[in-house]
């Protein structure tokens, strides 16, 4: 049976390091215009969120006040596997709070200064939470129930190589254990790099229920990982959560 | 309290009004792994707590991959109680072995996620008493107080099985500390304040912590930017393109620029004047 548009609902998956989060909250409770619970994991030990408030639930609240915002799930959680990480333990909080929204919005307060495009590239990524992309990905999921993903046209890559028959990847080496590991064998390799992305609920609460999101969690790793001299986990689950939707049947499109 | 005191209850005796609240003073929820919705009623109630609260585990056997699983859950809820910034796990059983096994193993998982050093109590016979009846434990509270041993940061359990129970331990806590704080004012001053220190000091210790970790974060992103981006690429141009150039070669060129009016006359010889034309 199709949701009615006006009582569909989502869950925000956001992830955060960089602190400022009574604006994060703002910031989303303006853009996002369908009831949602947000899901908010913070760094514990990220220098941007050493003060330890003790009322930033009622300050998260009043900025989301007179907003779409259901209720907020709070989570403080120590710094691995980056965005990845503190995403699983939100999907594990999802999983244990019973929440069965719709769609799934992963985001987290991306800055990339390693890149310099950095800011850029992380408000192209942003895009997703615009009003009028919302409505674009509602009408576009409703009408299509084989996309499973949707993120922005410029997020999507493919990194593999039909040539050699392998990723042209620093993380070939893990991408290639993890597919294997967790029986995922798409044919179609494209993913939304950045993890930020609108999905169907159902595909990946039902792949985590079967893979309990902490016990992935425990395979990444610690610290300020970077891929660019070498592979990671973390980084090759940046890829799997798009495919982990391949594998059940689904394709992702850019808007 | 200038001691660690744990009052450890179900959930019916901690959900409602508000607790007692004092320094060092801790609740925590009993949960039995091995009992249906146990673990599930300790999550929820610890999600909806104001005030931190703990989880006192039950071992009557060893826990599986889900037991440790749902523990951690547990540690990444804001409520969950930290002491020193390290998440507090209490064991309660009566085999003092299978209570280090499980510590152990708790540990191993908690460190995998990147929680590296919990404090995990220890309740049995042989390690850590935990007190049933109110006139004990302030017997107990008040001897430890009276004797010449380090006073402070000694851990306590008792196990409050309705609200009036609590209450009544609380009252005869503060009775026995505030005996020793009248009959020793000057050691009890010295003792709140050595605390608050502490607290100081670790609070320090973390923010030079993540300092420090910050700064090697930007050290790596520096690298990046130096090695294969687009900076490289700039500077490689720049290098290949003019730095190569001989000598000679560049100066002709700056009074080429002159002459074409790209750049001043003065600015050959002085540096403090305008350089180029517009």
């Amino acid at each position: 049976m199709v949701t009615p548009i006006n009582s569909t609902t989502c869950s925000v998956v956001f992830h955060n390091y960089y602190g400022g989060h009574e604006d994060w909250v703002r910031l989303l409770s303006g853009r996002i215009t369908i009831p949602f619970t947000l899901f908010y994991n913070i760094v514990e030990d990220s220098l941007y969120n050493l003060e330890d408030d003790h009322r930033l639930m009622s300050h998260l609240q009043k900025a989301a006040s007179g907003s779409s915002l259901k209720k907020i799930v709070l989570r403080r959680s120590p710094n691995l596997g980056k965005d990845i990480g503190g995403k699983l333990v939100l999907l594990d909080a999802c999983l244990r709070e019973g929440v069965n929204d719709d769609y799934q919005v992963f985001l987290h307060d991306k800055k990339s200064p390693y890149k310099v495009q950095g800011q850029q590239w992380g408000d192209k990524l942003f895009r997703i939470t615009e009003p009028t992309f919302i409505e674009k990905a509602l009408t576009f999921f409703r009408g299509h129930p084989d996309v499973g993903i949707l993120s922005t046209t410029e997020s999507i890559m493919n990194e593999y190589d039909f040539r050699t028959q392998s990723f042209a990847s620093n993380n070939r080496t893990q991408l290639e254990k993890l597919r294997a590991e967790f029986n995922i064998d798409n044919t179609d390799y494209r993913y939304v790099a950045g993890t930020m992305f609108w999905a169907r609920s159902l595909p990946i609460l039902d792949f985590f229920r079967r893979h309990p999101p902490l016990e992935i969690r425990k395979t990444l790793e610690k610290g300020n990982i970077m891929d660019e001299n070498g592979g990671s986990i973390t980084h090759a689950w940046e890829r799997m959560l798009s495919w982990l939707i391949f594998a059940q049947g689904y394709t992702i499109k850019g808007l | 309290m200038i001691n660690r005191i744990f009052f450890i209850s179900e959930n019916n005796v901690l959900s409602g009004d508000l607790l007692p609240s004092e320094e060092n003073l801790y609740y925590s929820i009993l949960a039995d792994p091995g009992m249906e919705r146990s673990l599930e009623v300790a999550y929820s109630l610890i999600e909806q707590s104001h005030s931190p609260l703990a989880l006192t585990l039950e071992i009557q056997g060893p826990l599986t991959t889900e037991n440790r699983q749902f523990v951690t859950s547990f540690l990444f809820i804001p409520s969950y109680l930290t002491l020193d910034y390290r998440p507090v796990v209490n064991l309660k059983g009566d085999s003092p072995e299978l209570l280090r096994e499980e510590a152990v193993s708790l540990s191993a998982y908690f460190s995998l996620q990147g929680i590296r050093e919990p404090i995990i109590h220890m309740i049995s016979g042989e390690d850590n008493e935990l007190f049933h009846s109110v006139a004990a434990l302030g017997i107990s509270y008040r001897s430890l107080l009276q004797s010449d041993k380090d006073h402070r940061y000694k851990n306590f359990f008792f196990f409050a099985g309705s609200r009036a129970t609590l209450n009544s331990a609380f009252l005869s806590l503060q009775e026995a500390e505030m005996d020793f704080a009248q009959g020793f004012p000057q050691l009890y001053s010295l003792i709140r304040s050595n605390g608050m220190l502490e607290k100081e000091l670790l609070s320090l210790r973390r923010k030079y912590a993540s300092i420090d970790a910050e700064l090697n974060h930007q050290k790596q992103y520096i690298d990046i930017l130096r090695s294969d981006h687009a900076t490289k690429e700039l500077q490689d141009y720049y290098t290949h393109e003019y730095e190569i150039l001989p000598l000679w070669y560049k100066r002709f060129g700056h009074i080429l620029k002159v002459l074409t009016g790209k750049r001043t006359l003065q600015s050959l010889f002085r540096d403090g004047v305008k350089k180029y034309k517009d």
